[in-house]
């Protein structure tokens, strides 16, 4: 392990963060289902595209975390992960 | 009761039994969704699985708060799991619901024992004998792991937490840290599948991620300062009826 200790602080912010605008963003989505609003459809769409986007971020964020602390290998690792994902979404959408 | 009230209750039952116990939320949401609701399990495993992401945002920040979590190994495992997730999920639509149906029969059955056993496990206890050796094995689990989460939508902890405990060595606290992180990237990864195979039901993945966002939040904080020996007995029970009625049902259907 490297010297300089890994700073969880700015994930935690993030997730903290997403937490909150998630409650706030769901709730509204469910109320737009349970009043039949015109555009519900594209909120729930919107609302996972969202979760999904998050997860990709907390993976950028500890990738630049581990490059700070120069742990190259696990950076490389988390940027795989993410590019293993982006793959899957092309693979996908062009299949 | 409106059905997106039904979905919503449905995610706060997870979120608070999986806050609670700590467990992931999919275990607890996918017979829910199947056995009360009446969904197809197809309907709900990409529901499920979308909702785990959101519980892992919650659960692994609570961790992360506390130093409990290896971040160098949750990558490293999520990188093996993600690749059973994806194909896990692509292997889904090929699969008769039948034959996931009784897949989730075992793991509920798995679980339910697994359940009863955690208390025996002590905090401090290791089986270590070699730790790399070990994260090559832990990596073939955890690519077993995903695959089951792809398939039948649940987080994959009962198992992982297990394995980072027994196998890595991790101490317990650290592994269910580590499992929740490692989590949210596998489940995502199948709800990326899932969604674009247009296979998410927004109207019900909205009311059951609501609810457990709720749920997670009230279970999290009623685990830290409640005994939940009795609630883990009430569970059980309720764990093996749903697995008489998943098994039973797919069983007629194999038959």
């Amino acid at each position: 392990m490297n010297d300089i200790k890994y700073n969880s602080k700015f994930l935690v912010k993030l997730q903290d963060y997403s937490w909150y605008f998630l409650l706030f963003y769901f709730l509204i989505a469910f109320c737009s289902y349970l009043f039949n609003l015109t555009f519900q459809i594209d909120f729930g769409y919107a609302g996972v595209l969202i979760v999904l986007s998050i997860t990709f971020l907390k993976l950028i964020v500890m990738a630049e975390e581990f490059r700070i602390i120069q742990l190259i290998r696990i950076t490389y690792i988390a940027y795989l992960l993410l590019l293993i994902l982006l793959i899957t979404i092309i693979v996908r959408l062009f299949t | 009761m409106s059905p997106m009230f039904l979905y919503l209750c449905c995610g706060l039952t997870a979120g608070l039994l999986g806050g609670y116990l700590g467990l992931g939320g999919g275990i607890i949401m996918v017979p829910f969704l199947t056995i009360v609701t009446g969904l197809d399990i197809k309907t709900a495993v990409p529901v499920s699985v979308t909702a785990t992401v959101v519980t892992s945002i919650a659960s692994s920040n609570e961790y992360l708060k506390k130093g409990m979590v290896d971040l160098e190994l949750s990558l490293i495992l999520a990188l093996f799991m993600v690749i059973g997730t994806i194909t896990g999920s692509s292997l889904s639509p090929y699969i008769p619901s039948h034959y996931i149906q009784l897949t989730l029969t075992i793991v509920v059955l798995y679980t339910a024992v697994s359940l009863l056993k955690d208390k025996k496990v002590a905090e401090d206890s290791k089986l270590i004998l070699n730790r790399n050796k070990n994260i090559v094995l832990s990596a073939g689990i955890a690519i077993f792991t995903g695959i089951l989460s792809g398939l039948v939508g649940i987080g994959g902890g009962v198992i992982i937490v297990p394995v980072l405990y027994l196998l890595v060595g991790l101490p317990l606290s650290t592994s269910r840290g580590t499992s929740s992180l490692m989590i949210g990237f596998s489940a995502a990864a199948a709800s990326t599948v899932y969604l674009l195979a247009g296979q998410i039901d927004f109207q019900i993945a909205t009311a059951v991620i609501l609810g457990i966002i709720v749920g997670g939040k009230i279970g999290g904080k009623l685990g830290a300062v409640a005994k939940p020996k009795i609630v883990k007995i009430v569970f059980f029970i309720v764990l093996l009826y749903v697995a008489f009625k998943l098994g039973h049902e797919s069983l007629l259907e194999i038959l």
